[in-house]
């Protein structure tokens, strides 16, 4: 089952078949915690009848016709609610986009890399307490068609191999620290011959943060590696220029074309490729069967564009840009990122760290969440303190937050380096593979601490 | 007819050479009624089923699923089962569930449409009169049936047939002031209430929300009180059952391993393992069958709660637990804590990533305002507090006597002093 022989219902409606596989195996201190391969399959209706959307899915065996009318069935239903004009925006597309990578890992082959991985490690840290590693591929085919004439494949997979080390302090309590090396395809796409030198990183670092100090609580200027500006690309002013949300009375909505950040800002969520090369969650049409398109968020500072779907497209009568997505068999379509970037600037980061008297240089973080106020926060694991331009101690765990159009407009330098990771979810009623990328940037903004 | 499905699957895989296996059936049907931005949006019915296989061989253990419980299909699981488990190291403490025997039925059988379609009316209606500045970026009100069967290789035979509805409501307001945060409530009923805005602090949140576009930041730093509502509440609690669960106790990051039988919290803080409640079924995802205990009695810690295969490969009592916790209420009512705080913040949200595993954290405060003196003053943006969530537990001064269900357990405010503010 792939394609079927389509035939539309009601006003406007779509068909997807969607597959998913996932692989996930944990080793806590040698012992294995998981060895599971999960994989989930099925088809989904939705159909938009009188202004309210009607969605079927099943997966089981239920015909499309079957499928096509409980969702239609549910889109009249709706009719209690009384009458609701709606336009949807936007063409069809036609195309198959998939990923061939090398061939994929074993389970065998990843436990033995994980037992040798384990075993180097009690050897060259002695000191450390617990080592975890996880190992995790995931692989989503989708068939999407429409009653535009949409008839589009796409794939997206991505792996990730973590290491987390503990150790701990003076008082015995544990200090943890995690590296991992993410990418698209599965466990055997990953680039793991560089693994070594990152844990070697990882326990310095560790040691660092086992010495620890607070930071000081309250506005600071902060260097963020590539990996959090990402972060905060995603967190801070992407989720605000979704379209639902502005319609959901996000800040954002009042400010387009007006200036919300410095001019060395510039940020894009990329449908399927930058500079030429496919990017980690490359996303052509998206399940709603719209050609995927590039979102110039903020162009130099000036708030441009936001992320649509076809709802959207059609109530701010702009163009649907392919934002639509679904993670599991039975989601519909909601507005997400796909490759969310703050393009790179032309500083260099060790002249950034050395501009600074008083500050922060924030590595990595865990977690991040975003606000309709454009308020952000992310969790900060790995950080050392500036003084005079030089790295001082490390700093314990903390959270950076603000106001994303302070912090922005507070950018005075970008740095030239571009590095994108695909490693985590993002939440928003469904889970979301997204991919994020960024360069340094420095700026202020709020850290907690003492 | 599940359970039979689930037995000849177990056969199969005895039949395919695997000592011992735990087989788990399931077929979810949804039902949902969608709001969006204030209106009636859509509706959704999906139909899941999966299949749950763990099974040992030889010491080694591996697990699998799929959503298809078609012969071919589970063919090829088994057959897949079979090459990964030789790859998985041998471990004594794998195990599968053992003499576990039930049959349950709880909560509704068939969704009642029209209740859903008139309690969504009702919040849009309730809405629409008292908070028009409220915007309901999402709101759902939910029916699902979940039916379940668990069998394993010890002659556990497990099946339940569960119905439930859910509400969920998310948004913010936007008025000539500006925006406010983000904020959300959810929890489970038997049916759907007529009084919708009366339950899970649907109202409370819509007036706070209301009261929340004019916020401002706080001047300066200082030490002070905090005022959990329920759902900052569960922030803390999470923290502290992640460390007495699985992966801390395993990985030796849990700071309550050898607390057991210690105070580790405030004398007022007691948490029950509860089976009441719509959401919560009778048995957990392992098989196990599930018994209320109290797991915090007035500060003291009474058991770790590992997994099966945690507490047989750290040797610890097994307590298995599933989704719900009460936590008893106080003597103190809302307004006497709120007039007990000379300066700090009631609490509706917590905005941070996992506290360190040394329970140290920072986060921002989300839907909140400054209480100054005992009154409850303006709303507050961009205010972040830190301490440290071990400490916390302990600095508890009040529990309220009112407390929320939330369809899983009751969950009231709670005090806690020395926090830093910046």
């Amino acid at each position: 089952m792939a394609f079927i022989n389509f035939t539309g219902s009601g006003d406007y409606s779509e068909y997807r078949f969607h597959q998913t596989r996932e692989r996930r195996i944990i080793m806590v201190d040698g012992s294995l915690l998981a060895n599971d391969n999960s994989q989930k399959q099925g088809s989904s209706s939705r159909v938009s009848s009188g202004g309210y959307w009607g969605f079927a899915s099943s997966t089981g065996s239920s015909a499309p016709g079957e499928l096509s009318n409980r969702a239609l069935t549910n889109a009249r239903s709706m009719g209690a609610f009384g009458k609701k004009n709606r336009s949807l925006a936007g063409d069809g597309y036609q195309g198959e986009h998939g990923f061939s990578g090398k061939p994929g890992m074993s389970a065998r082959e990843i436990i033995q890399l994980m037992e040798s991985i384990d075993s180097l490690a009690r050897k060259k840290y002695s000191d450390i307490s617990a080592i975890t590693l996880v190992a995790m591929d995931e692989f989503h085919d989708k068939y999407v068609q429409n009653s535009l004439g949409s008839r589009a494949y796409n794939n997206i997979s991505r792996a990730a191999f973590s290491v987390l080390m503990t150790l701990k302090d003076s008082e015995g309590k544990p200090v943890e620290l995690r590296e991992s090396v993410c990418g698209k395809g599965g466990v055997g796409d990953l680039d793991l011959s560089l693994l070594e030198e990152k844990m070697d990183g990882l326990y310095q670092h560790l040691l660092a943060k086992r010495e620890a100090l607070p930071a000081a609580g309250g506005v600071q200027t902060v260097v963020l590696a590539p990996e959090l500006a990402g972060m905060l690309a995603h967190e801070a002013m992407g989720h605000p220029c979704e379209a639902d949300l502005v319609m959901g009375g996000a800040v954002t909505g009042d400010l387009r074309g007006k200036r919300i950040a410095s001019d060395l800002v510039t940020m894009v969520d990329f449908a399927h490729s930058y500079k030429g090369r496919e990017l980690l969650m490359p996303v052509y049409a998206d399940d709603e069967g719209t050609p995927g398109e590039d979102v110039l968020m903020i162009k130099e500072g000036i708030l441009t564009d936001f992320m649509h779907s076809r709802e959207s497209g059609g109530h701010f009568r702009d163009k649907p840009t392919g934002n639509a997505r679904a993670y599991a068999p039975d989601d519909e379509p909601l507005i997400r990122m796909r490759n969310t970037a703050i393009l790179p600037g032309e500083s260099n980061l060790d002249e950034m760290i050395a501009g600074v008297e008083d500050g922060y240089y924030l590595m990595k973080t865990g977690n991040g969440q975003a606000d309709m106020t454009t308020e952000f926060m992310f969790g900060i694991n790995l950080g050392y303190r500036i003084i005079d331009g030089e790295l001082g101690p490390a700093i314990r765990d903390t959270t950076l937050s603000g106001s994303a159009l302070k912090m922005l407009g507070s950018v005075d330098a970008v740095s030239k380096d571009m590095v994108w990771v695909n490693s985590g979810y993002c939440g928003k009623k469904q889970p979301m593979v997204v991919s994020m990328g960024g360069p340094a940037i420095r700026g202020r903004a709020q850290l907690g601490g003492e | 007819m599940m359970k039979d499905s689930a037995k000849k699957i177990l056969s199969q895989l005895m039949d395919s050479g695997f000592d011992e296996a735990r087989v788990t059936l399931m077929n979810t049907q949804k039902d949902e009624l969608f709001l969006a931005h204030n209106k009636a949006s859509h509706m959704r019915s999906t139909e899941s089923g999966s299949l749950g296989i763990l099974a040992i061989r030889d010491n080694r253990k591996v697990t699998g699923s799929i959503t298809s419980s078609e012969p071919e299909a589970v063919r090829n699981l088994i057959s897949r089962l079979k090459e990964d488990v030789a790859t998985s190291p041998v471990d004594k403490a794998n195990a599968v569930c053992s003499g576990q025997i039930g049959s349950f039925v709880k909560g509704p059988r068939e969704m009642d449409r029209d209740s859903m379609i008139q309690g969504a009316k009702e919040l849009l209606s309730y809405r629409e009169k008292n908070y028009p500045g409220f915007q309901i970026e999402g709101a759902q009100v939910q029916y699902d049936l979940q039916k379940q069967a668990i069998v394993s290789s010890r002659g556990s035979e497990l099946e339940l047939s569960h119905g439930f509805y859910t509400i969920v409501l998310e948004g913010a307001s936007k008025d000539e002031h500006g925006s406010s945060s983000f904020n959300y409530t959810y929890g489970m009923t038997e049916s759907i209430p007529h009084d919708i805005q009366n339950h899970l602090n649907i109202s409370e949140m819509m007036a706070n929300s209301a009261l929340e576009t004019r916020a401002s930041k706080i001047d300066g730093k200082f030490t002070g009180d905090i005022i959990l509502m329920p759902l900052a509440a569960g922030g803390l609690f999470e923290w502290l059952f992640g460390q007495l669960e699985d992966f801390a106790l395993l990985n030796d990051s849990s700071l309550f391993k050898n607390s057991v039988g210690e105070t580790i919290a405030s004398d007022l803080l007691s948490i029950t393992h509860t089976l009441e409640g719509a959401g919560v079924p009778p048995f957990n995802r392992e098989g196990f069958l599930l018994k209320p205990f109290p797991q915090i009695e007035k500060g003291r810690l009474n058991h770790l709660i590992p997994g099966y295969y945690g507490s047989r490969k750290l040797n610890l009592p097994h307590y298995p637990t599933g989704w719900g916790w009460d936590m008893a209420p106080g003597g103190t009512s809302r307004e006497q804590m709120i007039s007990s705080v000379k300066r700090g913040a009631l609490v509706g949200r917590l905005s941070m990533g996992s506290p360190a595993s040394n329970g140290d954290f920072s986060g921002v405060i989300k839907n909140s305002f400054l209480i100054e003196d005992g009154r409850r003053t303006r709303a507050l943006s961009e205010t972040m507090i830190s301490g440290n969530a071990a400490q916390m537990l302990k600095d508890i001064t009040a529990v309220s006597r009112e407390v929320t269900n939330f369809g899983t357990g009751n969950f009231p405010w709670v005090q806690i002093k020395g926090v830093q503010f910046s």
